[in-house]
């Protein structure tokens, strides 16, 4: 039983500690510079083990038609490569702040079943810059994302500018997206 | 001394409980739950609190300058439209999947001092959608979009239209 209270102890010290410590503002919430702690691992490691389990039983479909990928292809260009970049693109500056980083896809595609990378698409991460598309996209553009980003362990850069030059123009203003501001300028002015 | 026990014991099968949820994956990390509920509530309070705490004492320059607003108009437009959107306009797929939601700039512009809207685009914030644009950005472009930003109090959809396509008039933005 000593064990116990003194657990109980410790656990209460802790969360009293801590309560004092973030509700007083003393923790910085800057994104920058980047964490990579213990916190953060553990985060990590509790979101994975949530997609792993919140998407089992959901079926791939076949991703490997080529007007699938195209499709996916336009989609990706306008939802995903500013903070992800792509084969041979890095992120952008809104990429590159966010805290956590977004994952270079070149590199953990292949680290995630289809039917995950389709569950985080689809509904998003909490807690992180990952928005979930699934109000706005409907099933057949969110596997079309999975599958082009299923390609990328095997795209060279030349051949993600040829799929995105290739894939046509955005299909987001059917997704109500005033907000974007389609291609940004070159070049902010400088007045 | 047995109220006392029980009492540990709880808070301990508690704390172990806790863990095997999230380590187990029970916990769902989906952005698309609508609700805030009372850990996110707390959460928002945390980080209200420590942006408080560590902008104090940044000296805000003046913001009213047609010019610097000008220019952060353009800045706003390339980096900060897509999730906030602007007055009377929506934020696009993007911002509107992320959770914690990206704050509509107008209630920002009318509740939060210039100094920690400051902050916050400079330094991000971590575990939501917000970046630091400190790392690419210089100060005076930090401080020019502060300065769009707070013209939002009196902006009108019209002029916002106008400030975003290089077209503002500060003049109309009183409506």
């Amino acid at each position: 039983m000593k064990l116990i209270v003194a657990l109980a102890l410790v656990i209460v010290l802790a969360a009293g500690g801590a309560g004092v410590y973030v509700f007083s503002g003393a923790y910085s919430v800057a994104a920058v510079p980047i964490q990579r702690g213990i916190l953060e691992q553990q985060l990590a490691r509790i979101s994975d083990r949530s997609v792993a389990r919140h998407a089992e039983g959901i079926q791939a479909p076949p991703l490997t038609d080529p007007a699938m990928i195209r499709m996916g292809a336009a989609h990706y260009r306008d939802m995903c490569v500013t903070c992800h970049g792509a084969p041979g693109v890095k992120p952008s500056e809104i990429g590159a702040g966010l805290n956590p980083h977004p994952p270079n896809l070149v590199h953990s595609a292949g680290d995630m079943a289809p039917a995950e990378l389709y569950w985080v698409v689809k509904n998003g991460i909490k807690m992180t810059g990952m928005p979930a598309f699934g109000p706005t996209h409907d099933e057949r553009e969110l596997w079309a994302m999975i599958a082009f980003v299923e390609q990328f362990p095997r795209m060279s850069p030349e051949a993600y500018q040829a799929a995105v030059a290739a894939a046509g123009p955005s299909e987001e203003e059917e997704h109500g997206a005033p907000g974007q501001p389609g291609k940004p300028p070159a070049a902010a002015p400088h007045p | 001394m047995k109220p006392l026990a029980v009492l540990c014991l709880l808070v301990v099968l508690a704390a172990a409980g806790g863990l095997v949820y999230l380590y187990g994956g029970g916990y769902d990390v989906a952005a698309v739950d609508p609700e805030p509920g009372f850990v996110d509530r707390a959460l928002a309070r945390i980080s209200d609190r420590s942006i408080a705490r560590h902008a104090a004492g940044i000296q805000v320059p003046p913001l009213a300058d047609p010019a610097m607003i000008a220019r952060g108009a353009a800045q706003y437009r390339a980096s900060c439209a897509v999730c906030h959107g602007g007055p009377g306009v929506k934020p696009s797929a993007a911002g509107m999947g992320l959770n914690p939601g990206p704050p509509d700039l107008v209630d920002t512009a009318r509740e939060m001092p210039a100094h920690e809207i400051y902050w916050v685009v400079k330094n991000g914030i971590q575990r939501t959608g917000m970046p630091a644009f400190g790392p690419s950005r210089g100060e005076r472009d930090l401080w020019a979009i502060v300065a769009f930003v707070e013209a939002f109090r009196t902006m009108t959809p019209e002029a916002y239209r106008a400030a975003v396509s290089g077209r503002f008039a500060p003049s109309r933005a009183q409506g």
